[in-house]
C-alpha cells in the first residue's frame, strides 16, 4: 500500500478534523465547505477539487496537516515531485507531523528510493509507532541492514498493536537465527494460539520452523495441515524432512512417499528420500531414488553428493568418486560431498586423502558427528593416536549434545516424535 | 550344481549312514568311493531343506520360562546354549539355559535348564520316528538343573582331566559346574571364587597370559534391584515409538565386567581393574569373543556393549590390556553410532588368515561385520552385502559356519524383539516382536579378493521363514555326519534342534584337539586347513555368539577336495603340530603331547 487507502486515508482524516477543532477554528469556519467534505472527494477520486479545496484553505492558513493531504492528493494525482514538495513543508513546519513522514516514506518507496524510504520511516519510527505495513518494511530494511534489534522492536510493535502472526513469524525467526531456540519457539507457539488453523499461519510456521532449523514445531504445524489438505504434496515433503531432521527415518520414507504418489516429478522430494534411505543405510533404494531426482536437478548439490555416499555403500567406488568430485565443482559444494569423498577415500586406503576431505567436511559442517568419527580413524591410520583421540572425544560429545538438544526439543513442545535410534533399547 | 533326482537320493542314503567314533586318531567316517561319486564342486543351488528342526522327536522339549509381557528388561535377555561332549561319548549333548521371571524369582525350581544327553544315532540313520537323533533330559541328576536365574553359558576343562566343565551366568550369581566325570557335576563357585554376583551375561575362558592356566572373562548387563524395579513404561527410556515398555538399558546404571585370573588350584583371583578390563562406566555388556587379532601370539578380547561403543581390549603381553576400539574400528557403527551389541561372532572367513569380528545389534541398526586389516579393522557390512538385510532385526545369536562346503564360511543370525507391546504395532521399517532368521551364503572371494554374501534364508523353507524370538545360538555336529547342526534358544517357545539336511554338499572335515597341560580343550588353539587352493583358518573358542556355546571342534568344509595337503596346529602356548596328506571326510584328532608339542 503506497498511498493512504481506507483505514489510513479516515486516521489522516481523525488528525485532520482534531487539529481544525483546535487550531484556526475562526479561519476554517471561512472556508467555503466543512473539511469532511475534502476528504470525502479524495476518497471518491475527486482529486482535482480536492486540491482546488485544500488550496484555497491554504491560502488562508497554512497547516502542516492540510499540506499532508495535498501531497496526498498530488501522489494520487502521479504528481510525484510536487507531492513531496507538500510533505517536505509539512515537516518543515512540524517534524513531528508522523502521518505526513509515512506518506513522505510511501512516495519514496513507490519510487524504489528505498534508502530516502528508510530514513524517513527510522525518523517516523522515533516519533510514535509506524502503520502495519511500513513497520513490517522498517523491519525489512533493518534486517537486511543487519540491525536485527530495530527490525525486532518494529515487529514486536506490529504483533502487539496487531496480534500479527507475519510478525510473530518474523521474530521467531530472528531468533532462530541468533540461536535462541526458547525464545523461537515462544514466538511461535505464540502464533499458532492466534491462529491455530489457518493454513497460512500453519504452512508459514512449518516452513518458518524447519528453516531454522527447528523441525519439531514445524512437524507440529504440518501434522494437522496434512491431515487437513491430504492432497497437497508440499505438506508430506515438509513433514517428511521435518521427520528427517528428528532422526525419525521411517516416518520420513513414509511422508516423502506419499508426496512423491501426489506428485512424481517432485525433485527435491526425490533427493530427500534418497538423503532419508542413505541414512537407514538402505543403499540401493537411495541410488534409484537419487538417480531419479538428479535426472529432474541435474546440478543439485545434496543429491550428487546423496548418490556418491549410496555409490560409496554399495562399493561402486568409482561411480561415487566421480559424483562426490561433479558435487564439490559446483557453486555451492556441500559439507556432505566432502564427506562423501572421505569415505570413498578410506574405503580406497587412500587415508591421507580421507583425512583432508574430512576436515574439510568438519570446516563447512562443524557438528557432523560422522566426519569427525571418520577423521578419528583415519587418524588412527594414520598413527597419529592423539588427534585420533581428539576427534573421537568431540564426537562423542557433539553425539551427547546432539541427543540432549533432540530430548529438550521434544520436551518443550510436548510431542511424542520418535527419536533416532541411538542403540540398543533406547526409544 | 543342480542335482538329478538320482543322486540326490544318493546322497541322502550317504549322509544318514554317517557316523564316526571321535576317539580314533584319525578316523575314516565315510568310505571314501562313496563319496567320490559326489564330488562335485559344492552346491551352488541350495536344496528346499538345509535344516529340518527334529527338537521334538528327539526329545528335546525345553521351553524357556518368560513372562508374558516383558516387564522388565530382565524378563527380555536370556538365554544361551552350550554344547559340549559332557559324558565323553563322542556325542554332542545340549545344556539349555533357563531364566526365572519378577513373579517366579523366589522360586528357582520353577525354571529348570536342561541338559539334554546325547543317545546317538542307531546304526541305519533313524529312529522308528524318523528322527535321526535321539536324547534324554539329565539336568536335575547331574545337578545343573537349577543355576537361578540363567543367561548363558560356556565351557572348558578347567581342570586338565579330560572332562568338560560348564560355567552358567545368571542374575544374582553364577555357578561353576566340575565335570565329575561320571555323569554330574558339582558346584565348586564358592570355592573357584567366581560368584561374580549382579546381572552377569556373557562367558568366555581363554589363557590371556600363556600360563597355561584357563581364565575367565564374564561381561555383565545392568544394575538390578528386584525390590527396587524400574516401572514399566513410566519414565523417558521406557517407551519405544509413544508405545510404553519396559525401561533400560538406557538410563539404569551399568556394572563393571570381571576378568578372573586362573590360579591353576582351581581358583580364580578377579583382576579386571588391574588388568584394565573392569569397565569402570558400567557399559551394558552383551556376547564376548576372545580372538588375536593380530597375530602377536596373544589373545585379546571383544566385547559387544549394548546401546555402548563396544570394547575391544588388545593385549599387552603383560597381564594388561588397552581398550583400544575407537582407533581399530570396532566400536560403533560406520557413521559413528553407537549400537544395540548383543552377539558376536569370529571367523577366518575371507580365508586370509585373520580373525573378523560380526556384531548383531538392535533393529534399524545394521549387524556390523568388521574385517581385519592386521592392524585395524574396517566395517565392511555393506560392502559385502551383509548388512542392508538385518536393518528390520534385533539380531541376537550367531554364528559363521560353511552349510554347504564349498570352503566358504556363511553366516546365521537369530533374531527377535525384546518388546512384545510391538506385536501389532506399525514400526515402519522394523520387524515386528517376533522374527525370522538371516542365513547368509558366502559367494567367496570375487576378482578383487573382497568376500561377499547374498542373503538366502528364504529359499530354506520355514525353519528360517518362521517368525520366532530366539536368543543363543550354538552350531555342532550333533549326530558327528560331518556337517554342522544348530541349537537355538527360544526366550518366548520353545528350543529348536535344526538338523542338517542339505543335500549334495562338499567334502569336509572335523579337527579335535587335545590340548596338552590343563587346558586340554586347547582353547586359544589356531587350526589351519590348506586343501587345493583353499587355506582355511579355525579358532578353538570358549564362549561364542550370544551367551552360547559352539561344539569346540572346527569344522572345514573342502569342496570337491578330497584330501588336504596340511593341517596345522597352533597350540596355545605357541607350539605347532602338522599333519601332512590328511583324507577328506573324517574326525580327525590330533593330540598335541602325541604330536610336537
Amino acid at each position: 500500500m503506497l498511498y493512504p487507502d481506507g483505514p489510513a486515508l479516515r486516521r489522516c482524516i481523525a488528525a485532520l478534523s482534531i487539529l481544525t477543532a483546535a487550531f484556526h477554528v475562526a479561519a476554517l469556519e471561512a472556508q467555503p465547505a466543512p473539511l469532511d467534505a475534502v476528504v470525502q472527494m479524495v476518497e471518491n477520486g475527486e482529486l482535482d477539487s480536492a486540491e482546488r479545496d485544500l488550496r484555497a484553505r491554504l491560502a488562508v492558513a497554512d497547516h502542516p496537516a492540510l499540506r499532508d493531504l495535498l501531497g496526498v492528493v498530488l501522489s494520487r494525482q502521479g504528481r510525484h515531485q510536487a507531492a513531496e514538495q507538500e510533505f517536505t513543508r509539512a515537516l518543515a513546519i512540524d517534524p513531528n507531523q508522523l502521518e505526513a513522514r509515512q506518506h513522505l516514506a510511501r512516495l519514496y518507496l513507490l519510487q524504489k528510493r528505498r534508502d530516502d524510504a528508510a530514513q524517513q520511516l527510522r525518523q517516523a519510527a522515533q516519533r510514535g509507532p509506524l502503520e502495519r505495513d511500513l513497520a513490517m518494511t522498517l523491519a525489512s530494511v533493518e534486517l537486511a541492514a543487519g540491525d536485527t534489534a530495530a527490525a525486532e522492536r518494529q515487529l514486536r510493535s506490529v504483533a502487539k498493536r496487531f496480534n500479527s502472526v507475519q510478525a510473530l513469524l518474523q521474530i521467531a525467526r530472528i531468533a532462530a537465527t541468533r540461536g535462541e531456540v526458547d525464545r523461537s519457539l515462544e514466538t511461535l507457539q505464540q502464533a499458532l494460539e492466534i491462529a491455530p488453523a489457518s493454513e497460512d499461519v500453519l504452512s508459514a510456521n512449518a516452513r518458518t520452523a524447519l528453516a531454522a532449523g527447528l523441525p519439531v514445531p514445524a512437524i507440529i504445524a504440518l501434522e494437522p495441515l496434512v491431515r487437513m489438505h491430504p492432497t497437497v504434496a508440499e505438506y508430506s515433503y515438509l513433514i517428511g524432512v521435518a521427520r528427517m531432521q528428528v532422526g525419525d527415518m521411517p516416518g520420513s520414507i513414509e511422508a516423502l512417499r506419499r508426496a512423491l504418489e501426489l506428485e512424481p516429478d517432485r525433485g527435491s522430494a526425490l533427493i530427500g528420500l534418497g538423503l532419508t534411505l542413505n541414512h537407514q543405510k538402505r543403499h540401493a533404494e537411495a541410488k534409484d531414488t537419487l538417480v531419479r531426482g538428479l535426472l529432474l536437478d541435474p546440478d543439485n548439490a545434496d543429491g550428487l553428493a546423496a548418490l556418491a555416499e549410496a555409490e560409496a555403500g554399495l562399493s561402486e567406488l568409482e561411480a561415487a568418486e566421480q559424483h562426490a568430485l561433479r558435487a564439490l565443482a559446483g557453486s555451492a559444494p556441500r559439507a556432505t560431498a566432502h564427506l562423501a569423498l572421505g569415505l570413498i577415500r578410506m574405503q580406497q586406503g587412500r587415508t591421507d586423502e580421507a583425512r583432508d576431505a574430512l576436515q574439510a567436511a568438519i570446516a563447512m559442517d562443524p557438528r557432523s558427528t560422522k566426519a569427525h568419527y571418520q577423521l578419528s580413524l583415519a587418524y588412527a591410520r594414520l598413527g597419529d593416536r592423539e588427534k585420533s583421540r581428539q576427534y573421537q572425544e568431540q564426537y562423542r560429545r557433539m553425539l551427547r549434545e546432539d541427543e540432549e538438544q533432540l530430548i529438550e526439543l521434544r520436551k518443550k513442545v510436548g510431542l511424542d516424535v520418535a527419536l533416532p535410534e541411538t542403540g540398543g533399547m533406547s526409544p | 550344481m543342480r542335482m538329478t533326482p538320482l543322486l540326490l537320493l544318493a546322497l541322502s542314503a550317504l549322509s544318514a549312514t554317517a557316523e564316526t567314533s571321535a576317539a580314533e586318531q584319525p578316523s575314516a567316517a565315510k568310505p571314501p568311493a562313496a563319496k567320490l561319486a559326489v564330488a562335485k564342486p559344492a552346491a551352488t543351488e541350495p536344496a528346499r531343506v538345509l535344516f529340518r528342526d527334529v527338537a521334538e522327536s528327539a526329545g528335546v522339549v525345553f521351553e524357556h520360562h518368560s513372562a508374558p509381557e516383558k516387564k522388565y528388561i530382565l524378563e527380555s535377555m536370556a538365554g544361551g546354549v552350550a554344547l559340549f561332549d559332557f559324558d565323553n561319548d563322542g556325542r554332542l549333548d545340549i545344556y539349555l539355559v533357563n531364566s526365572l521371571t519378577v513373579d517366579t524369582a523366589d522360586q528357582p525350581k520353577t525354571a529348570p535348564s536342561a541338559l539334554y544327553r546325547n543317545l546317538g544315532t542307531p546304526a541305519d540313520g533313524t529312529l522308528a520316528d524318523g528322527a535321526p537323533l535321539r536324547f534324554e533330559e539329565v539336568a536335575v541328576a547331574a545337578g545343573v538343573a537349577y543355576p537361578g536365574w540363567g543367561m548363558g553359558a560356556c565351557t572348558a576343562d578347567l581342570d586338565g582331566d579330560g572332562w568338560v566343565d560348564l560355567y552358567v551366568t545368571a542374575v544374582g550369581g553364577n555357578h561353576l559346574y566340575r565335570n565329575n566325570g561320571d555323569g554330574s557335576f558339582t558346584d565348586i563357585t564358592q570355592r573357584a571364587g567366581v560368584a561374580a554376583g549382579g546381572w552377569s551375561a556373557g562367558c568366555a575362558f581363554a589363557d590371556y597370559d600363556r600360563d597355561g592356566v584357563l581364565d575367565l572373562f564374564v561381561s555383565r548387563y545392568v544394575e538390578v534391584d528386584l525390590e527396587n524395579l524400574p516401572v514399566f513404561g513410566r519414565g523417558k527410556t521406557c517407551k519405544f515409538r509413544g508405545i510404553a515398555v519396559q525401561c533400560g538399558p538406557r538410563g539404569l546404571p551399568g556394572t563393571s565386567d570381571l576378568l578372573y585370573r586362573g590360579a591353576g588350584d582351581g581358583r580364580f583371583t578377579e583382576v579386571g581393574a588391574k588388568a584394565g578390563i573392569a569397565d569402570p562406566d558400567g557399559y551394558f555388556g552383551l556376547g564376548v569373543a576372545w580372538l588375536d587379532f593380530n597375530d602377536d601370539g596373544w589373545l585379546d578380547l571383544f566385547v559387544a556393549n549394548d546401546s555402548n561403543p563396544n570394547f575391544f581390549y588388545q593385549n599387552q603381553g603383560d597381564g594388561s590390556f588397552e581398550e583400544a576400539a575407537f582407533p581399530l574400528g570396532v566400536a560403533v557403527s560406520e557413521d559413528g553410532g553407537e549400537q544395540g551389541g548383543m552377539g558376536v561372532a569370529v571367523a577366518d572367513y575371507e580365508n586370509n588368515g585373520r580373525f573378523g569380528l560380526f556384531v548383531t545389534n538392535f533393529a534399524e541398526e545394521y549387524n556390523s561385520l568388521y574385517q581385519n586389516q592386521k592392524d585395524y579393522f574396517t566395517d565392511v557390512s555393506f560392502r559385502s552385502a551383509s548388512a542392508a538385510a538385518s536393518l528390520p532385526f534385533v539380531g541376537w545369536g550367531t554364528a559363521f559356519f560353511d552349510y554347504d562346503h564349498d570352503g566358504w564360511q556363511d553366516l546365521m543370525v537369530v533374531n527377535g524383539h525384546v518388546y512384545p507391546q510391538l506385536a501389532n504395532a506399525n514400526l515402519g521399517a522394523s520387524a515386528s516382536y517376533r522374527q525370522r532368521k538371516l542365513l547368509y551364503h558366502s559367494r567367496g572371494a570375487n576378482a578383487a579378493g573382497r568376500v561377499t554374501f547374498e542373503e538366502v534364508a528364504a529359499s530354506f523353507g520355514p525353519v528360517f521363514t518362521e517368525e520366532r524370538v530366539s536368543r543363543g545360538l550354538a552350531l555342532g555336529d550333533l549326530d558327528n555326519d560331518g556337517r554342522l547342526d544348530v541349537v537355538i534358544n527360544d526366550l518366548d517357545g520353545r528350543a529348536q534342534v535344526l538338523h542338517h539336511e542339505l543335500p549334495g554338499v562338499g567334502h569336509w572335515l572335523m579337527v579335535k584337539l587335545e590340548g596338552s597341560g590343563k587346558n586340554t580343550s586347547a582353547i586359544g588353539a589356531v587350526v589351519t586347513v590348506q586343501a587345493g587352493k583353499l587355506t582355511q583358518t579355525r579358532l578353538v573358542r570358549s564362549g561364542t555368539g550370544y551367551l552360547s556355546q559352539d561344539d569346540m571342534r572346527q569344522h572345514f568344509g573342502l569342496g570337491t577336495a578330497t584330501k588336504i595337503d596340511q593341517v596345522e596346529v597352533r597350540w596355545p602356548d605357541g607350539t605347532t603340530s602338522t599333519r601332512k596328506d590328511v583324507a577328506a571326510d573324517q574326525h580327525l584328532v590330533i593330540r598335541q603331547a602325541a604330536a610336537d608339542g
